[in-house]
């Protein structure tokens, strides 16, 4: 417990430092969990903040979560998404350690975590890697939930009864709501259990064992669909037929073929090498002999290797020769969780390789074995230590930082982000170009016509609407047919453009003739001034 | 042994001491080595590209110039230069700000056991548009020239 302490101590700090006087995030990520906070908190849980028709689409653990840290701090949003990073993630950590605890006991545990803690990352995006980051993206911040899921799961398989499975799918769909990865992942591992157990039963001609697996099985798969109602009903009340493939199939840049050079850049490393030891410790059976145990620990790796595999392989079919197959999440999120399984097995080969060089110099050694682990223990904190100055200096937390500087220097960008939320209503939707409704529209909580692809809802077809928000666009720089129709279609109130951009589109005043808000960067224009507000002819600019 | 016996056993106690002792000092030494000051003087001088085998490092200058005066020169392989602006050092982020856009904030000094080193971020795309956050950077070693006394091209 001391080591970890220093350990998180250590991970902290320069943590804390990296989101120092930051009030707002420049990575897309945020902002959209931004819109769904803000959505949650002016009482419109359960829709899409971003497209009027659609659903909630994302899990939405992680913005509840943020809702009420802004609740209790009475902080602006960005701002606390952005401050609560650091301290929120240490449950990556905490939780990693425990698992590593339940399943090889306190030592191998302690070296495991510090893998995971500074070893695994190296100069890769935190977004992408199991390890402690300090921003609230939700694969970084959803993956507590997996290794506390992995125990659960474990228990159910060791006990075969049907409660500990009721509570291992009940937690592999809260995981859900967090994160939809891991608990692919932790599904799939319940499966092949439940599976597992089933045809054991069934060779061995044990019927009542075999109805036991089933009832297990059935139990389990009803409580994870119970426990996602808060996302399913949802979902499953606005359609669930996939539309939009894009977002599922982005992909990391290293994890593809044109990256490979990139991937082994980060990847030939000695993490993997002592990640690669503590497997195949694992496989021969050296590290944890109890069958069940070992089961789990070897199948998430695998499953994780085969869904980052099964995801790049359908991002590729699809692109690349127009076959489509089922799409699940972006393919980095099941590396991510390799990665994991990894700093697991590096704490495995530590310890063993210590043990070993410890018999080889003191062969005959009688001292007592509490003096190995004090060793051991020290070893760790050394290690830590020596890689420190790499690790505390990642690009992670220096170039991501020096990103969110750059960022916040954008005061116009932040200006308008709140200007949109205060003088667009809810049922509002505002009409701007791809990149604007990524900042500063995203974070407002308020509808736009069409955005990146890759950031909206999957349940409804982005194609059409990019088509439909370049026409609109064009019909403000040149008359166009239909304009009066389309902007009735999406129920358009608002235009949003560059300040620059604005004379190049004679059209927008005949459209949306009322100004609203105006800095040096951004003109909102209105299509009618809001109830209660003076003629449309005047100019309503708040900076002139 | 368990956990629990080991606990009970003579000598854990001033063991369980100096493990606390040897992990405040580690600790205070850790956090010691990366918040000490980079102070300007250190940072001007010149660098050239170190070896990259994996990092496609084609695009970067294989020079750079960080003169006192806050002259920033970029080099090619060949001397020439590819490219001239001011720069001044922010101490606290320990990045290199530049007039030129484009490489402002793409340079910094990141440590490692082996002590400070000038690392510079490859990707040009202007960081706040980087959403896929392609962050890598090659490193860059410091020469033995200062770079006042370095042929000025």
């Amino acid at each position: 417990m001391l080591l970890l302490l220093f350990m998180l101590v250590l991970a902290l700090l320069p943590a804390l430092r990296s989101v120092q006087g930051l009030t707002t995030g420049a990575v897309v990520d945020l902002h959209r969990d931004e819109a769904f906070v803000r959505a949650i908190m002016e009482g419109h849980y359960g829709v899409d903040p971003t497209y009027r028709e659609g659903g909630l689409w994302y899990t939405p653990l992680n913005a509840w979560i943020e809702t009420v840290a802004v609740w209790i701090t009475g902080l602006p949003v960005a701002e606390v998404i952005v401050q609560m990073g650091p301290w929120f993630n240490l449950l990556a950590p905490v939780s990693f350690f425990i698992m590593a605890w339940y399943f090889l006991g306190p030592l191998r545990a302690a070296a495991s975590t510090a893998a995971f803690l500074f070893f695994s990352v190296g100069q890769e995006p935190g977004w992408a890697v199991a390890t402690y980051a300090a921003r609230m993206i939700p694969s970084s911040a959803s993956q507590w939930l997996f290794y506390l899921e992995l125990i659960l799961i474990h228990r159910a398989v060791r006990s075969g009864r049907a409660g500990p499975f009721a509570v291992a799918g009940a937690g592999a769909g809260i995981t859900f709501l967090a994160h939809a990865a891991p608990a692919f992942i932790a599904v799939l591992l319940i499966a092949w259990a439940t599976i597992r157990r089933f045809i054991t039963s069934w060779r061995h001609g044990d019927k009542p064992a075999m109805l036991g697996a089933a009832r297990a099985g059935l139990v389990a798969g009803a409580a994870f669909l119970v426990a996602t109602l808060p996302l399913t009903w949802y979902l499953f009340g606005n359609g669930t037929q996939v539309l939009n493939r894009a977002g599922a199939q982005y992909t990391y840049y290293s994890l593809s073929l044109d990256g490979a050079r990139i991937f082994l850049y980060h990847n030939l490393s000695l993490f993997n090498l002592f990640g690669l030891a503590g497997l195949w410790l694992i496989i021969r059976g050296h590290a944890l002999r109890e069958l069940e145990g070992r089961g789990i620990l070897l199948a998430w790796p695998v499953l994780s290797v085969a869904l980052a595999g099964y995801c790049y392989s359908v991002a590729v079919l699809e692109s690349r020769f127009g076959i489509h197959l089922p799409t699940l999440v972006p393919s980095f999120h099941f590396y991510l969780y390799t990665k994991g399984a990894l700093a697991l097995f590096a704490g495995i080969a530590a310890w063993e390789l210590f043990s070993w060089i410890r018999s080889r110099a003191l062969p005959k050694s009688d001292a007592p074995p509490q003096q190995a682990m004090f060793s051991f223990i020290a070893l760790i904190a050394l290690a830590c230590t020596v890689h420190y100055p790499s690790y505390a200096t990642r690009r992670d937390l220096a170039v991501v930082r020096a990103r969110n500087l750059a960022f916040k220097e954008d005061r116009p960008g932040v200006e308008a982000a709140a200007a949109i939320n205060r003088l667009v209503p809810w049922e509002g939707v505002v009409l701007c170009s791809i990149d604007l409704s990524l900042w500063p529209v995203l974070p407002s909580a308020r509808h736009v016509v069409a955005t990146a692809s890759t950031m909206s809802n999957p349940y409804l077809d982005a194609r059409r609407r990019l088509d439909d928000n370049e026409q609109l666009l064009d019909a403000m720089r040149s008359p166009r047919t239909g304009t009066a129709q389309r902007l009735e279609q999406y129920g358009v109130t608002h235009l949003l453009v560059r300040a620059d951009g604005l004379a190049g589109m004679p059209e927008a005043k005949r459209w949306f003739p009322v100004e609203v808000f105006r800095n040096e960067a951004y003109v909102l224009l209105a299509r009618r001034p809001a109830h209660g507000e003076r003629p449309q002819h005047l100019h309503l600019g708040i900076h002139g | 042994m368990g956990l629990h016996q080991a606990l009970h056993t003579p000598g854990f106690r001033w063991r369980f001491c100096a493990l606390a002792a040897l992990l405040g000092v580690l600790g205070y030494t850790a956090v010691n080595a990366i918040q000490g000051p980079v102070p300007q003087d250190d940072v001007a001088g010149t660098y050239r590209l170190a070896p990259h085998r994996l990092l496609p490092v084609d695009s970067l200058p294989a020079g750079l110039q960080l003169h006192d005066d806050g002259t920033l020169i970029l080099l090619s392989g060949t001397g020439d230069t590819l490219k001239r602006c001011q720069w001044h050092w922010e101490e606290a982020e320990r990045l290199v700000r530049t007039s030129a856009p484009d490489w402002d904030r793409r340079i910094r000094i990141r440590s490692s056991l082996g002590g400070h080193r000038l690392a510079v971020r490859i990707a040009s795309t202007p960081l706040i548009l980087d959403d896929n956050e392609r962050f890598e950077e090659a490193e860059y070693i410091r020469s033995a020239i200062a770079p006042e006394n370095a042929r000025h091209p």
